[in-house]
């Protein structure tokens, strides 16, 4: 079965008068232990697409199977219960909050769920070994550099264990040395756990080390 | 015990614009030390004023005959207490009671052989008014019956009396001179007394000055010709108590062809007094409440505006909206309590600063007397002014924490 199957998406904006179709009909089905690239010029999509699929978004038309749920049924908390235990977020401007230290922001997730304290702390200092950034845990975020901010978003996103991580432009705001570390942490991750990726870039390299890419153009996949 | 990360977050997020929250805490803070202020002010005033009006003439209880109430104005010497020494010695046993004093009003006219007057008159028992006139519960207040001068009547005067400083002044009455007073006896018979004037007195209220004249109660028998009293006043250790001390005596005299007053049913300015002043500080409280309810609102807002992108994110990462709608009211709260305990302390520690040097007042409309007042810090009143800040602080962000939590995700993610 396919983590994620889209089928005939439209999404249209209204921007002032005119009305933008960001997404023109896409189908997409992305399987288990993929790691996704989706390509194409600014513009074309690739955030629209992101957005439908981590159930942060709605469709004008189509329908998207999250894990073989059809999302488009289900309430504003359904969802939120759906991303939370199914789906991660990465995102471009790392998007940690400010006032956490690196150690809470990976241990929000989980505050609704019921684990026991000390197997969360013990879970989230684990999390923050995964992505080499134990000596960080008290930092606040702007103690941190853009490479280490972005490692403990991944560490956040993997906190609840989600089958699928939605990563828009994970690399855009790093230079190309650590984009490519950041990337690698997230291959590592894909191989060891199985996790499914699909990430957004422009960059040819980072693209290189997907095992597969969509490219989107105009709102539509051309191949 | 470990500390909610949602207070902890709340609680960070409020001092993140450190000026923007100082300033919302100080208008919180602000309003509630408006509200110790002006609230203890007017209770201080209350206060000052109950006592005066209770010390000055009323007592705490009077007992009438049955009847008197409701036609004793028409006909007073109708409805008068037949036996009142042993009323009085039923009376004095219950608790609370510190004393009992008879009286007897009545109109009459005085005369210095070149002008005549209508005055009021009142017989009463020196030694049991002097008790009353003593006020110990408001600090630096006067008594309820102040010699101007001369001297007050003591328990062995007969025919003296004592002028009210304005009818003194009105009839050029000097301490010393004899007047003639004039009025019917119970029978309905003209009697006339010479009665040497011994002192003047001022009270609370002017009006009561202009026309009162004060002499023993046996004196005032005589000139009425009766045995009788008019009214039994009682005076209880603490004016609290009044209610008290009221249920046992309605039981007591029940059976005796009696009926009573408390002070609170006599005092028509007081409580007319109170309640406009209950209503201006009704309006205190509500602006106040908008005070809190803008700031913290603005603040609130605008940090919501500011943070936007943020509350799209813990929403992808799958908090419901009722959580971000909590977020943000936890925001408010904090805001509203740190404010509200900032105001409290702040407000007793300046009432308590202010009510050491005390503030001087002119006399009260109706009065003669200037006095000092205090603010009083009443516990009910600090947490009124709490709970508004409380509340108003709940109120007001709920609007912004609302919107926050109905954004579309992709949309707030946008945001920058
Ligand atoms: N909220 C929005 N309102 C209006 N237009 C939008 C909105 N989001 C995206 N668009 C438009 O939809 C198209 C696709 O945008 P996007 O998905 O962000 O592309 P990409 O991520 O590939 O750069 C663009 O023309 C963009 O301007
Ligand atoms: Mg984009």
């Amino acid at each position: 079965m396919d983590i994620v199957e889209a089928k005939a998406l439209t999404k249209d904006f209204h921007l002032g008068k005119t009305l933008i179709y960001a997404l023109k009909g896409v189908d997409l089905a992305v399987s288990e232990r993929e790691f996704l690239a989706i390509a194409g010029p600014s513009g074309s999509g690739k955030s629209t697409l992101l957005n439908l699929i981590g159930c942060i978004d709605l469709p004008t038309s189509g329908s998207i199977k999250i894990d073989g749920i059809d999302v488009s049924a289900l309430s504003s908390d359904e969802l939120a219960d759906l991303r939370a235990t199914k789906i991660g977020f990465i995102f471009q401007m790392f998007n940690l909050i400010p006032v956490l230290s690196a150690f809470e922001n990976i241990e929000y997730p989980l505050l609704r769920k019921k684990i026991k304290h000390h197997m969360r702390k013990e879970k989230v200092m684990d999390a923050l070994k995964n992505v080499g950034l134990e000596s960080f845990a008290t930092h606040k975020p702007d103690e941190l550099s853009g490479g280490q901010r972005q490692r403990v978003a991944i560490a956040r996103a993997l906190i609840s264990e989600p089958k699928i991580i939605l990563a828009d432009e994970p690399t855009a705001n790093l230079d190309h040395k650590t984009g490519t570390a950041v990337l690698e942490v997230m291959k590592k991750i894909n191989e060891d756990q199985g996790t499914v990726f699909i990430f957004s870039t422009h960059d040819p390299k980072v693209m290189s080390m997907a095992s597969r890419i969509v490219q989107l153009m105009d709102g539509k996949v051309i191949s | 015990m470990e500390i909610p990360l949602d207070l902890k977050l709340a609680v960070r997020n409020v001092f993140r614009n450190k000026v923007r929250s100082l300033i919302t805490l100080a208008a919180i803070a602000f309003g509630c030390i408006s509200l110790i202020i002006a609230g203890g002010f007017f209770e201080d005033t209350f206060l000052q004023m109950r006592e005066s009006v209770i010390h000055s003439n009323l007592g705490h209880i009077q007992i009438y005959k049955k009847g008197y109430i409701e036609k004793g104005s028409a006909k007073p010497f109708d409805y008068m207490i037949e036996n009142p020494d042993e009323i009085e010695k039923l009376i004095s046993s219950i608790e609370h009671v510190e004393l009992i004093t008879p009286r007897i009003t009545f109109s009459g006219l005085m005369s210095t052989g070149e002008n005549t007057v209508s005055i009021f008159c009142q017989g009463i028992n020196p030694e049991g008014e002097q008790a009353i006139s003593v006020i110990e519960t408001v600090k630096g207040a006067t008594s309820g019956l102040a010699i101007e001068a001369g001297e007050n009547l003591s328990q062995n005067d007969m025919y003296n009396v004592i002028l009210g400083r304005g009818l003194a002044k009105a009839m050029g009455s000097k301490v010393g001179d004899f007047i003639i007073l004039v009025c019917n006896t119970v029978g309905g018979a003209l009697n006339a007394m010479d009665m040497k004037v011994k002192g003047t007195f001022f009270t609370i209220s002017k009006e009561f000055d202009d026309r009162a004249v004060r002499m023993p109660i046996a004196a005032a028998q005589t000139l009425l010709r009766t045995d009788k009293v008019q009214t039994l006043v009682v005076l209880v250790d603490k004016t609290e108590n009044t209610d008290q001390v009221k249920k046992q005596l309605l039981y007591l005299v029940k059976d005796k062809d009696l009926e009573l007053k408390p002070w609170y049913e006599l005092a028509d300015f007081y409580n007319k007094t109170v309640e406009l002043y209950g209503r201006q500080f009704l309006v205190l409280k509500f602006i106040i409440a908008i005070i809190v309810i803008l700031s913290i609102f603005n603040t609130i807002n605008m940090s919501i505006w500011e943070r936007t992108r943020e509350i799209g994110t813990i929403m992808a990462l799958g908090s419901r909206r009722r959580e971000v709608l909590k977020l943000f009211l936890l925001e408010g709260l904090v805001l509203g309590i740190l404010g509200g305990l900032i105001g409290i302390a702040a407000g007793t520690v300046l009432a308590y600063l202010i009510s050491l040097v005390g503030i001087p007042m002119p006399p009260p409309p109706g009065a003669t007397v200037g006095w000092t007042a205090h603010i009083k810090i009443v516990p009910q009143l600090l947490i009124a002014s709490f709970s508004i800040a409380l509340i108003s602080s709940l109120v007001s962000s709920f609007y912004p924490a609302f919107k926050a939590s109905r954004l579309i995700i992709a949309d707030a993610l946008r945001h920058f």
